[in-house]
């Protein structure tokens, strides 16, 4: 509706005309503040850096486990992390960037430095008093060593950096390591050549 | 009144796209947020600290580029700063300009962006000690500052386009401690004892408003010899696959290595500091030693040094000494040599505090080693004195194990992976 279609209109007619856009206007700002509470809700919060869980390495380390087909595997190196923080915080999961899909399997947390002092082996079993993610905490002050579950798929499967994704509080952080690897099969193919993605 | 409820809505509407854009951007869900650090407002610190002496001046200088034996010139004077009555300074030279910017565009070419350097402090008292440091210049991501955007950074500061702080394309890190912190070490040699004498003498030094000093040094390469340094060690124990089991160096070196100072006639060596050795011999070159089953030496690779006699340029400054710092990887006399026999730590991971327990067939590697110090990595004109290797990615290991279902190998002060040693073998 313009001006020019409806020359004859009334007062009553001008003073609804605001009411209108005041309504549409408040429509349109519940929508936004809809909006705004669903991405709130569903996206993970993070903060402007990679928070107070530190990895314990120095430069860039890796790992490469070669294993029968279909075979699970344990990586750990040890892998330790380390709560610089004075609040507890909670690991959620652990990322290994530029990994096929559907090769990680989990992972868990032992106290460091307690056995089995994992550097890397055939099969994957949490051993008792471990804490499997999501939901491990790990108090102030406090470091863990984590062991990555994987399963050795046919051909040589590498990653680039581990992200630990973990939160204090309502904040979610992902830390950054330097921890590069591969697992490949089968072991007659890759016996001595799963090279780790070392520069 | 219509055209202002159309604003306020205008406004609503806006404002509420904006916080749920808020909203949004803040809820991302990894770490996108490397944001380079705020900009300088001056030059970077290039070294501050406690000085061995108080209420006097520090001048950095630089050793200049002396290719023959008997050549000499002047010391480079690349910044000075006032020493309070505590000991604390703090230098500040801008990178851009003076002298100090040639030797940051040589050292990006030819020595890994490492600057090495001299500090002499004099205090009231008259005493003057030396600490040799070195210093990185490095960009925000930690790694050299590329040739080219240095070079532009002085021509913007030679043009005088360059604001405040701009040409501070990078800063500096130092080697003392394992942070990169500028904060000068300890490590000192004393030049000259306290005398009134020596305090008359400097009285004109910290008071004088203007470079060069009254007092300066003149450097003649005195002598120079390539010998092997050890670069670091290599430890096995059994079923390792010999050609994928390695230390390798290069190709740049990347070495921290002591310098000594004798004054002359004294007949005795005193380390004040080191030298940051990190010269480029091409891409292809490495010094690698692959390595089978129960091994373990000091791993050595050639260097050249320099031995230099320092004379100030007056008698009354004080007196000559003599100083010795690590020039260059040469890989000369030998491109690989193995040092000191120390297998005897190895086979005992059992009893380590830091054990890792591999699998069969499995392998793992580590660069930007830190490694420990080890003396006795040379002996030259008398000097023998420590280094240390390995803060890049220029030295790596790999150990690549055989079919048994246990291989250890353990830190000797931390794990694996961030000892400064790492011994293999249970025991």
């Amino acid at each position: 509706m313009t001006a020019a279609s409806s020359p004859h209109t009334g007062s009553s007619q001008d003073s609804a005309r605001p009411k209108r856009l005041l309504w549409a206007t408040l429509a349109a700002l519940a929508a936004v503040g809809a909006i705004a509470a669903i991405v709130y809700a569903v996206v993970p919060r993070s903060s402007a850096g990679q928070g107070p869980l530190i990895a314990e390495i120095r430069g860039v380390v890796g790992i490469a486990q070669p294993a029968g087909i279909g075979q699970a595997v344990s990586v750990s190196g040890p892998f330790i992390v380390k709560n610089t923080g004075s609040r507890s915080l909670v690991l959620d999961r652990v990322e290994l960037v530029g990994l096929q899909h559907g090769i990680y399997r989990g992972a868990y947390a032992l106290a460091y430095p307690d056995p089995p002092y994992l550097g890397s082996r055939l099969g994957y079993h949490v051993p008792q008093g471990a804490h499997v993610l999501p939901g491990v905490t790990v108090a102030p002050h406090t470091e863990v060593s984590l062991v990555l579950g994987l399963k050795a798929e046919r051909g040589d499967h590498t990653w680039s950096r581990v992200d630990v994704v973990y939160h204090v509080g309502d904040t979610t952080y992902r830390r950054h390591a330097a921890f590069v690897g591969a697992v490949c099969a089968p072991v007659a193919r890759y016996r001595t050549s799963c090279h780790m993605p070392l520069k | 009144m219509r055209t202002s409820l159309r604003r306020l809505a205008a406004c609503v509407v806006g404002g509420g796209f904006v916080v749920a854009a808020l909203v949004a951007a803040g809820s991302g869900g990894d770490a996108r947020t490397h944001a380079a650090p705020p900009a300088a407002a001056g030059p970077p610190l290039l070294a501050s600290g406690v000085a061995p002496v108080t209420n006097g001046i520090v001048v950095a200088t630089a050793t200049p580029s002396l290719q023959k034996v008997g050549a000499s010139a002047p010391v480079i004077q690349v910044g000075t700063a006032p020493i309070d009555e505590a000991g604390n300074f703090a230098l500040l030279p801008d990178p851009t300009s003076g002298p100090i910017a040639p030797l940051i565009a040589t050292a990006l070419a030819r020595n890994n962006g490492w600057v090495n350097l001299d500090l002499l402090e004099t205090g009231a008292n008259g005493e003057t000690t030396i600490q040799s440091i070195a210093r990185q210049y490095v960009n925000a991501a930690g790694q050299p500052v590329s040739r080219a955007a240095f070079r532009a950074a002085r021509d913007a500061a030679s043009l005088g386009t360059a604001g405040p702080g701009s040409g501070a394309v990078g800063h500096w890190v130092g080697e003392e401690g394992d942070d990169g912190s500028t904060t000068v070490g300890t490590e000192h040699a004393v030049l000259q004892q306290p005398s009134p004498a020596a305090a008359k003498v400097a009285a004109t030094r910290i008071h004088a408003a203007v470079v060069p000093y009254s007092c300066f040094v003149i450097s003649t390469l005195h002598a120079q010899k390539n010998l092997d340094t050890v670069v670091g060690e290599f430890h096995t124990a059994n079923d390792v696959v010999l050609k994928d089991t390695w230390f390798r160096y290069g190709h740049s070196a990347d070495s921290s290595v002591d310098v000594g100072i004798e004054i002359s006639g004294s007949g005795k060596w005193n380390v004040s500091g080191s030298v940051h050795v990190g010269n480029d011999r091409g891409t292809s070159v490495f010094a690698k030693w692959e390595e089978g089953a129960q091994f373990g030496y000091k791993l050595k690779t050639g260097f050249l040094h320099k031995e230099y006699y320092d004379t100030w340029s007056q008698s009354a400054c004080g007196s000559p000494y003599f100083q010795e710092k690590a020039d260059s990887w040469t890989g000369t006399p030998d491109g690989t040599a193995l040092g000191d026999y120390n297998h005897n730590l190895d086979n005992n991971c059992k009893n380590s505090s830091w054990p890792s327990n591999w699998g069969p067939n499995s392998s793992t590697g580590r660069d930007s080693y830190s490694f420990t110090k080890f003396g006795g990595a040379f002996s030259v004109w008398g000097f023998s004195a420590g280094a240390q290797s390995g803060s890049s990615v220029d030295v790596q290991t790999q150990y690549q194990f055989g079919p048994n279902a246990n291989h250890y190998l353990c830190g000797n002060d931390g794990s694996i992976f961030t000892a400064h040693r790492v011994f293999a073998g249970f025991g």
